[in-house]
Parts: C-alpha cells; structure tokens; sequence
C-alpha cells in the first residue's frame, strides 16, 4: 500500500471532526523568468498540492524553490516575470492566482493561504507583543475577551505556555523554537485551507527541529491540512511529506509519493541529494578518520584549561558559553564541538582567537599562553590561530576582490619565499582549496557560496595557522557543497597536520571530518570520544537527546516503511 | 528564444557586473540586477539631465551670456525689451544675468560639502575606530545643537562677507551630523567578519579603516553628500538673500531672487528662472542621491 493511500486514509477518518474543507492547489506550466536576462527561474513546472496532504519541495539553493512556493501565493518578486497557472481549487470552482488583483490577493493571504517563512525572529514583528501580533489575524470586532482566549487556544494548541506573562512578552524575549512557533499560531489562526512552510526549520537547532516537527506532524493529524513544506533538507521532507517534488535548476527532476522516490530515486540527481544526507548514524566514510584516536602521545597544539567566557546581551539574561571548559587540541586531529544552538559555540571559538574576551581561563599554543586580548598578543600569536567564520557572506570584504583579500594576508604574514610573487602564492592557495586561481579577481558578490567559504579558507590558511578553528562553516551550504568542503577540510588536517576544531550543530556531518567529538552543555565539555564509540553509545543524557533529535533520512524512511506495513 | 536572443541575454549578464557563474545562486543575483538597473530608471535619466543642464549652465554660461555683469540695457520688468526672459531689477537682462549668477550657486556649495563630507568621514570612521569616542562625540554634540543658520550669521558679521566664511560655517555645522552618521555606518563594518579577520592575521587598525571601512562606506558617504550638496546651496542661497551675496554689480541666482521679488507682479520671469534653476540644481541631486544610495545598498 502506497503511503498516499494511507494518508488519505486517515484524512478521512479524522476529516468527521476536521473543520476546513479540503483544499487542493494546481500549478501548470509555470514559467518564471528574469526580466533583465532573460534566464528561466522555473521552467514549465507543473505541480499537483493534492487536497488535506503534505507536499514537499526539495531542492539546493537556486533551484528556485522558494520563488515557486512564493508562486503559490501569488507573489513573484521583483525584477522577474511569471506566466502560467496557479490556481486555488476549491471542489470545482479553481481561482487563478497569478496576476489577480492585490485586493484579491490581499483577502486570499489572509483568509485561505497561509505562509510561515524561514526566519523566525524576522517574521513577527519586534514591537508587537505576542498576545497582539496573534490577536491582529483573528476576525476583526471580537470582544477584547473573546479575542484573549483565542489567542490562549491558538498559542497552546502549537505548545506554548498562554499566561499573562507570555502573552505580554515581545517576539527578543522568545527562544528561536518558541519564536517560530508563535509565527505557526499566526499563521493558523485564520484557521486557512492552505499552509505554506519555506524552510520553517532551518533557523533552528537539532532538538529545536525536531520539537517543531513533531509539532507540526501533530497539527497535520489532529486537522489535515492542504500544505506545501519547503526544504533543502530531505530527512525534514522524508518526516512530514506525503509527496516530494524534486526541484533542479527550475525544473521539476522527479515527483511521486515521498517514502517511495526517497527510497528508490529514479532520478540521478535524487539519488545524490539521497546519499549526500548527512546521517549521524551512518557508517564512517573515510577509514582514515579516527585511526589514531586513541594513541596520543604528543602535546596538544593547542590547550584551553578552565575557560570561562559568557556573552552579555541587551536587556537579556547573559549566555554562559564557557563555563570552566577544557579543551585540547592536536596536530593532525580534528575535534568536532556539538551543540544546540545559542549554547555560545560561536563565541568559545572567538575566545580562543582572542575576539571576545573571557571572564577567565587560559589558552596556550604549541606551550605559550596566549594574552586574552587580541590586542595583547603578538603577530606571530596572531598567525598560529586562525579561524574561519560561519557565513562566507559577511566574512569577506564585498568591495575587495578575493584575490586581494588573500594576497593581503600573504604579504603580512610574508609566507612568500624569495623570488615568488603574491599572487603566485595566492593561486597556489587557491589550488590547494579546490579554486580556480582565475576567480581570484572577482569581487565575493561573483562567487557562489561554496566558492566563498572556500576563499575564506584559503585567507585563513595564507596566515600558516598550526590551529584552525571552523564555526559552523558549512551551515550556509547545499549538501553537495558542504560534502566536498567537508572533505577539503579533512584533506588538510591530514596533509599539513593542522589542529582543527570543528563547530557544528549537526552531528551528522562529524564522522566525516573529526576523529572526536566533544559535546558541549552549559558551558563544558559533557562527553568527549571517538566519534563512532560516541555515536553508538551515548552515555550522557543530552548527547543522546542530540543524537535522537538529529534528522536522519535512513531513520525516517525505515519509520515510515514499518507504519506502512502495520497500517491494514 | 532564439539563439541570437540568447547571445544578447548572456551579453546583459556580462555587462551588469554580476558576473555569476554557477547557476546554484540563481536567486539573489536576479534581484541585485534587477536593482542596479533601477536607479537608472525614467527619474534618473531626467535628474542627470537636468543636472548636466544646470550645471553645464552655470559653469559655461558667462561665455555665452549675451551682456557684460550689471549692463543695464532697458527699463525695469520689462518682458518686451532684453532676451527672451525680459528685463530685472534694475533694467538688466534676465537671461544674461541667470547665465553669469550660476557659478556661485553651483560650484560653491559643492566644494563646501566636499570639504564637510571629506572631515565628518574622516572624523567619524576614527570615533567608530577609537575607544576614547565618547569624549569627542560630546564636543560634537554641542557644535551639533548650534542652530546653523545663526552661526553663519554670527561668523559673517564677525569675520566679514566672503564665501570663505561661509564655507566655513558650513563646514563646522555639518561636519559633526557627517561624523555621527558616518559613526553609525561605521560601526557594523567594524564589527564585522571580515574585519576580525583582518585583526587575526595583525593589520593595524588605521589601514583596516583604510582598507576595509571607509570603501564599505562609499554607497552612504556619496548618498549623503548629494543630499548634503542640495541642502547647501540652500544655505548659500540664503546668505546671498540676506545680504551677503555677491558685491555688486555681480550677481547670483539667489541675489536675483531677492531683487526680482519686488516686481514680480510685472515680470515674473525674474523670480521664476533663478528659482527654477536652484529647484532644478536640488531636485536633481536629491533625485540623484536616492538612486546612488539604493544601487550602493544593493550591492
């Protein structure tokens, strides 16, 4: 029995109590070009969000994924130009969206198609507390009681406390989850026929997803609902969709129900997006990784003992990011640092470079300490540990050509040898990193995500670092990108014997790049080992809540294929 | 599309910059291109003409002027007699005259706001730098609060009329509202990764500013000046209408107005030109300055 089959299934048993009518969208022959230049965003995408179902749209930045679900709302963004249908169909009568007018799609917006975007803290409003910012899209002329125990209902049916207190907070005060979630009780309560989610989970850390996935898995049960969920994500997809659409370049690659298309991708390019999921369970790719963990004879590179470094903010109760954390660095070895997000990996890794300065702690290199201040500490200090930051964006200066960039680093640190240009050492730099030396005089705006974070690499590596700290830097990146950054990394750690922290959220990238794993909770270290002995038996509370809550496409398939078999 | 429409697409795509070769990015460059071509939109051509017009004007018209500065040539507001605008105050042609008074009116307020812009950047991107800013920000704080108008007055009766003074006056009036804002701008470029970077691998704090600050405040400086350009000749304008103009028998748009004034009613034309050519002048560059700031924002 297909899984469509099932869903409908239980659409129909609940739909005795369920309140919206079923709801179907059609899209047909959507084309989406750029005015300027003609190129083709989406090419004659014909898409079918079948009635009280979840379909799920997967594809890697650029595929023109978010114009399409944006399509769905009648909305294209400036600058391109739709043509085709999309339509609204409600049991026989259908209502073009594309190009109605704003009045009407005004009223559709906010009646009957509902959109929950990716960015939790930027959606809602910052000066409207929550009660108001819920209370705004419940039907006007309520009485001001009325509307306060709507806005309670609403906010816990998605989970969230509904005092008085909550009510009156303002969206600074609210957790990135409890953030989101108070956008889903927005957008909900129209109570809509149709429910948009663009990436509603990207913004958020493993648990936090997995709190919210659940979440909205339960509404979907309690009242089935016509939804489209956006996603680069196929372990996301694989949990909540009914049906996948693939998404390539603008074209549709593959659709079909999604626990058969994931399973058995008739498409090449589902079946790499398939393989290249991270999976925190999977076996160790490179058999390299972690062989000499446990000899370890050498002084660490680098050795934290007792950081203490907390992060104050506004108006805000101060993160603790390190409290009494150790840490040891060696040549040749690359530890990952895991946690949730908000835990202040970021600012551990900007101690250690000595841009954030902690409350106490020391941190010595290769034997010498290091000043806390960045201020303090020599150019040669400086050189020894580098860093490489999370967004390639605001990493790199936009006005300055990438080649500059690196080769200002090459002649301070003067890594020359005689009789060798700049540039010569740049483009050796940039080979190294996997770059075609001829970008390097493009301006970062030029170069595509994976080619930054790839120049911000090389920058860093210009400075002959024996310790490399890497903050999350493969968040920003499609998983084929981050796959082979993945790789570079380790492929230095290996060839130029480099002591590597690796910062990251997601557990399943770790067995591929560091031969430990340390997790982080308030402030330290909880649990520290090899990453296969840690991945197969947790010991520590929260690393196997970490590893339960990480999305994982093996798990959910395998979930979904057992509830297929069991459902009559 | 056929295969010469493609030609010509991919010929647009290299042409407006946004060189983007891998096609996984699709998305945002569209919305840049979209943006760098606005600010050349139907405004924009019609600001950078009429800019080109006035200023063209102001800086050749005394070759072309008809009569010498101050050559009487008739009766008063007369709009048979003189060129094609009719007679001033005292029986001048008006064309002749608008052609002379430009200069003054143009170029002055532009070198005045270089000047201002040149010392509230430099000023302002140090504060951002330093940490002693606060102490520097106070004194700014107090020259800020001087109403402007009243300092130039003061600074005119004390030091006499010149258009030295005057440009003085600006200078220290805008300046500090420059430092502050350059300040603001700063500060986020400052804080960001790219400048830890730098910090990591030792460059001294002055060439950061060098290099990687004051380039990321080019969109804001330039926006800020062609406003600024626009609110000073206002203030130019306004000292030659109070008396501190040029010494007579020359003559600028603004003195013109002051002068023309009294007859209007009989010809309006000696109102009407000089006030169009410095709405003209304004409107141009605030028009100008909207576009610089959203192309430099988009970016």
């Amino acid at each position: 029995m297909t899984v469509s089959e099932r869903s409908t299934n239980s659409a129909v048993s609940i739909s005795a109590v369920a309140v919206p009518p079923q709801v179907a969208m059609r899209v047909s022959g959507l084309n989406v070009t750029a005015r300027t230049t003609g190129r083709a965003v989406l090419d004659d995408i014909s898409v079918a969000v079948s009635p009280g179902l979840v379909t799920g749209i997967v594809g890697e930045s650029g595929s023109g994924k978010t114009t399409l679900l944006r399509s769905l709302l009648g909305a294209v963004a400036p600058g391109l130009d739709a043509s085709g249908r999309v339509e609204l169909v409600d049991g026989e009568s259908a209502t073009e969206l594309l190009g109605a007018s704003s009045r009407r799609l005004r009223s559709i917006r906010s009646h009957r198609i509902a959109y929950l975007s990716q960015d939790p803290g930027r959606s809602l409003t910052p000066t409207m507390r929550i009660a108001a910012a819920i209370g705004e899209r419940l039907p006007a002329g309520l009485a001001r009681e009325t509307r306060r125990a709507a806005v309670r209902e609403l906010l816990s049916s998605v989970g969230l406390p509904s005092d008085d207190d909550f009510l009156r907070r303002y969206p600074f005060a609210l957790s990135g989850g409890q953030a989101q979630r108070v956008a889903l009780a927005r957008a909900l309560a129209t109570s809509p026929d149709v429910l948009l989610l663009d990436e509603p989970t990207t913004g958020l850390d493993v648990v936090t997803q997995a709190d919210l996935l659940d979440e909205l898995k339960r509404q979907h049960e309690a009242t089935p609902r016509t939804t489209v969920i956006v996603s680069h994500d196929l372990a996301v997809i694989a949990q909540l969709a009914d049906h996948v659409v693939v998404l390539r370049h603008g074209e549709v690659v593959e659709s079909g129900p999604c626990v058969e298309t994931l399973r058995r991708p008739s498409h090449l390019y589902t079946r790499q997006l398939v393989e290249l999921c991270p999976d925190p369970l999977g076996p160790q790719l490179d058999r390299r990784i972690g062989d000499a963990a446990s000899a370890d004879p050498s002084d660490p590179e680098l050795r934290v003992r007792g950081l203490v470094a907390t992060h104050r903010r506004p108006r805000r109760a101060p993160v603790v990011a390190a409290d009494g954390l150790d840490l040891d660095l060696h040549a040749g070895r690359c530890v990952a640092l895991v946690g949730t997000s908000g835990s202040g990996k970021s600012t551990i890794a900007r101690a250690i470079v000595g841009a954030h300065r902690p409350d106490s702690g020391e941190i010595t290199v290769d034997g010498t300490a290091l000043s806390p201040d960045l201020d303090g500490r020599s150019s040669a200090d400086r050189w020894r540990v580098q860093m490489v930051p999370q967004d390639p964006t605001s990493s790199l200066d936009p006005r300055r050509r990438v080649g500059r960039a690196v080769g200002d680093v090459v002649r301070r640190v003067g890594s020359v040898s005689a009789g060798d240009d700049v540039d010569a050492a740049v483009a050796r730099l940039f080979i190294q990193v996997d770059l075609d030396p001829s970008l390097m005089e493009r301006r970062p705006g030029a170069l595509s995500g994976g080619e930054r974070q790839r120049v911000a690499i090389a920058r860093a590596l210009a400075a002959s670092p024996s310790v490399l700290l890497c903050d999350e830097v493969t968040s920003a990146l499609d998983v084929s990108v981050q796959a082979d950054v993945v790789r570079l990394l380790r492929t230095l750690v290996d060839e130029q014997q480099l002591a590597m922290l690796f910062i990251t959220h997601d557990l399943g990238l770790v067995h591929d790049i560091a031969d430990e794993v340390a997790v982080l909770h308030e402030g330290s270290v909880c649990e520290i080992g090899p990453v296969d002995a840690v991945a197969r038996s947790p010991e520590h509370p929260v690393t196997q809540r970490l590893l339960a809550a990480s999305p994982s496409l093996a798990k959910e398939l395998e979930h979904a294929e057992q509830a297929a078999s069991i459902t009559p | 599309m056929s295969d010469i429409d493609e030609v010509a697409a991919s010929d647009l795509d290299a042409e407006s910059g946004d060189e983007v070769t891998s096609r996984d990015e699709s998305v945002a460059p569209v919305e840049t291109q979209a943006r760098s071509v606005r600010w050349l939109d139907a405004w924009g051509i019609f600001a950078l003409v009429l800019l080109v017009g006035t200023v063209g004007m102001a800086l050749l018209g005394p070759l072309f002027a008809p009569e010498p500065v101050g050559q009487t040539i008739g009766r008063p507001y007369d709009t048979e007699t003189g060129g094609w605008l009719g007679t001033g105050a005292v029986g001048r042609d008006i064309w002749s005259e608008m052609l002379h008074g430009g200069r003054r009116i143009v170029l002055a307020p532009v070198v005045i706001t270089l000047l201002a812009t040149l010392v509230g950047t430099t000023v302002g991107a140090l504060m951002a730098a330093s940490r002693s800013a606060n102490r520097v920000l106070r004194v700014l704080d107090v020259v800020a609060v001087l109403p402007g108008l009243l300092v130039l007055l003061l600074m005119l009766y004390r030091f006499g009329d010149s258009l030295v003074v005057v440009g003085i006056a600006v200078v220290l009036v805008s300046a500090p509202y420059i430092a502050r804002y350059m300040r603001s701008v700063a500060e986020p470029v400052l804080a960001s990764d790219y400048v830890l970077q730098a910090r990591l691998v030792g460059e001294p704090r002055l060439l950061i500013l060098w290099r990687h600050v004051l380039p990321n405040l080019t969109g804001p400086v330039l926006a800020d000046a062609a406003l600024r350009v626009a609110g000073t000749v206002y203030v130019v304008a306004a000292a030659s209408f109070l008396g501190f103009g040029p010494p007579p028998p020359a003559t600028d748009w603004a003195v013109m107005i002051n002068e023309g004034a009294a007859g209007a009613t009989l010809n309006a034309n000696a109102v009407v030109a000089p006030a169009l050519a410095i709405a003209a002048f304004t409107v141009s560059l605030n028009l100008l300055g909207d576009r610089l700031a959203a192309r430099w924002r988009a970016v």
